[in-house]
């Protein structure tokens, strides 16, 4: 699908999302009023990182920013991939930030990619690693992508706001093109599984967490097992935090997650009234990350809030067949998700609410997008 | 004789209680699940009014109460009359 003429795009919404998508579909995008009118005009630091991560597994492009940073033309070269790589995320964003382009590019690209991801592990923004390595990497077994390649392992866990973790990723390239995905029924819990981490605290703290989120979900299931993380040293990275990933499992393997970490407040987010701040007790943790996992149990669908944009573009990226996927109510980013996929695929979705499950029915036809990176013998 | 008789039907509707009783015997984990037993894993009193159980039934329904690998009622005959859960309302089709 390559273009001469660049698409023009303008705003800062979704950023991450329209240059992988612009890079996976050839499309060169010009991006105009990069928050030209706020106090900190351009782009985020976390957005540069993006770029920069961009710089590294692929080749031939061009990046063109002004100044300001207001401005950017982007023409996407191919996608390389590459072993033993390594990035710098940065403590603006989580890595869950930038796990999800690597996915998505990795599979397209022309070799494997492995790379040593170093940043914040668990925040309060991006989903955290431990979700993408217990749901994130499953999902893509729906589509065809076999999971022997597919590796995250946290060598180190890292909290807000100076982090230090740092995981290692192993995304394996598809042959030529993802297969189309029926995923409709989303079966009953049959079993709660998660991670409580700790770094530079006690670890008695993931007890505490435990025990509050085990007394909500007892009540509706015995087979819950949440296991303990607990870092020390370099291992559990610059700043002091504590948090929770759980995953909900159904008897058709669907995995709902969700996740919530306490820390100090972010670079972005520090300011006078930071210095009052009363962090969430563990047991207070514990119950908001129970009750936020029920609540994705109770919306339905295949997948959890987290997961649906990305699983939209999976449905968009497959073959030219049917693709039928079963989700909650659909939230603003996945709405925003599809207007992309609308603009840069030209792919448009079949929305059928089910009043009977309160849940939504997508169908789209892929676009077929192949990986012609990837060498023929 | 109807003393005799009054204590005999005594005697058997004690043995049919404790028959029934000695069937349904939950682990740790359902005792705390039903609302019944000593709770060690959350509040102390985890039976649920009426309303409350209805909210709960909406999302009662998209759990499986009995797991085979984790609870042992699952492996036994599961006497609906004795079970205040929510999975009376929804039917049979819960147990696994």
């Amino acid at each position: 699908m390559g273009r001469d003429k660049a698409r023009r795009l303008s705003g800062s919404r979704h950023f991450r999302q329209r240059v992988v998508l612009a890079t996976l579909t050839s499309t060169a995008i010009t991006i105009d009023d990069i928050r030209s009118g706020g106090a900190a005009p351009g782009l985020r630091p976390h957005e540069v990182s993006l770029l920069h991560l961009l710089h590294k597994i692929s080749d031939h492009h061009s990046l063109d920013l002004n100044e300001t940073g207001t401005k950017l033309r982007y023409k996407p070269g191919v996608i390389v991939g590459g072993r033993d790589l390594e990035h710098d995320c940065g403590v603006h964003r989580g890595i869950g930030y930038f796990l999800e382009p690597l996915i998505l590019l990795g599979l397209f690209a022309r070799a494997p990619i492995s790379i040593r991801l170093k940043g914040i592990t668990n925040d309060t923004k991006d989903p955290s690693v431990d979700t993408f390595r217990m749901v994130t990497l499953h999902m893509l077994k729906q589509f065809g992508v076999p999971l022997e390649g597919l590796e995250l392992k946290i060598e180190s866990r890292g909290a807000p706001p100076l982090g230090g973790g740092e995981v290692f990723l192993r995304v394996p390239n598809i042959k030529s093109t993802l297969k189309a995905a029926n995923w409709a029924d989303e079966g009953m819990v049959k079993r709660i599984r998660g991670v409580s981490f700790s770094t530079r605290v006690s670890p008695q703290i993931e007890n505490r967490i435990i025990y509050a989120a085990r007394g909500i979900f007892n009540r509706f299931i015995p087979d819950v097992h949440i296991f303990t993380d607990h870092r020390s040293g370099s291992a559990g990275g610059r700043s002091a935090g504590y948090g929770v990933s759980v995953v909900a499992e159904t008897t058709t393997g669907c995995l709902l997650s969700a996740d919530a970490t306490v820390s100090y407040p972010n670079v972005d987010e520090m300011n006078e009234e930071s210095e009052n701040l009363e962090l969430t007790s563990p047991e207070d943790l514990g119950v908001q990350v129970a009750s936020m996992l029920l609540e994705e149990v109770a919306q339905g669908g295949v997948v959890d809030s987290a997961h649906q944009g990305l699983l939209f573009i999976l449905c968009a990226l497959s073959p030219p067949d049917v693709s039928k996927v079963r989700v909650g109510q659909l939230t603003p980013y996945a709405i925003e998700t599809l207007r992309n996929i609308r603009d840069f695929l030209d792919v448009k979705f079949i929305i059928k609410p089910d009043p009977n499950s309160n849940t939504v029915t997508l169908k789209c036809v892929g676009a077929g997008v192949k990986n012609l990176a990837r060498k023929t013998s | 004789m109807m003393s005799a008789r009054l204590r005999l039907n005594f005697f058997g509707g004690g043995f049919r209680r404790w028959k029934l009783a000695s069937s349904h015997r939950p682990c740790g984990a359902m005792a705390v699940a039903h609302g019944r037993g000593k709770s060690s894993t959350g509040p102390s009193d985890l039976r649920l009014n009426r309303s409350r159980r209805r909210l709960s039934a909406a999302l009662a329904i998209k759990f499986i109460i009995f797991s085979s690998s984790s609870c042992t009622v699952g492996r036994r005959k599961h006497l609906q009359e004795q079970c205040v859960w929510p999975c009376v309302e929804v039917g049979e089709n819960r147990i696994q």
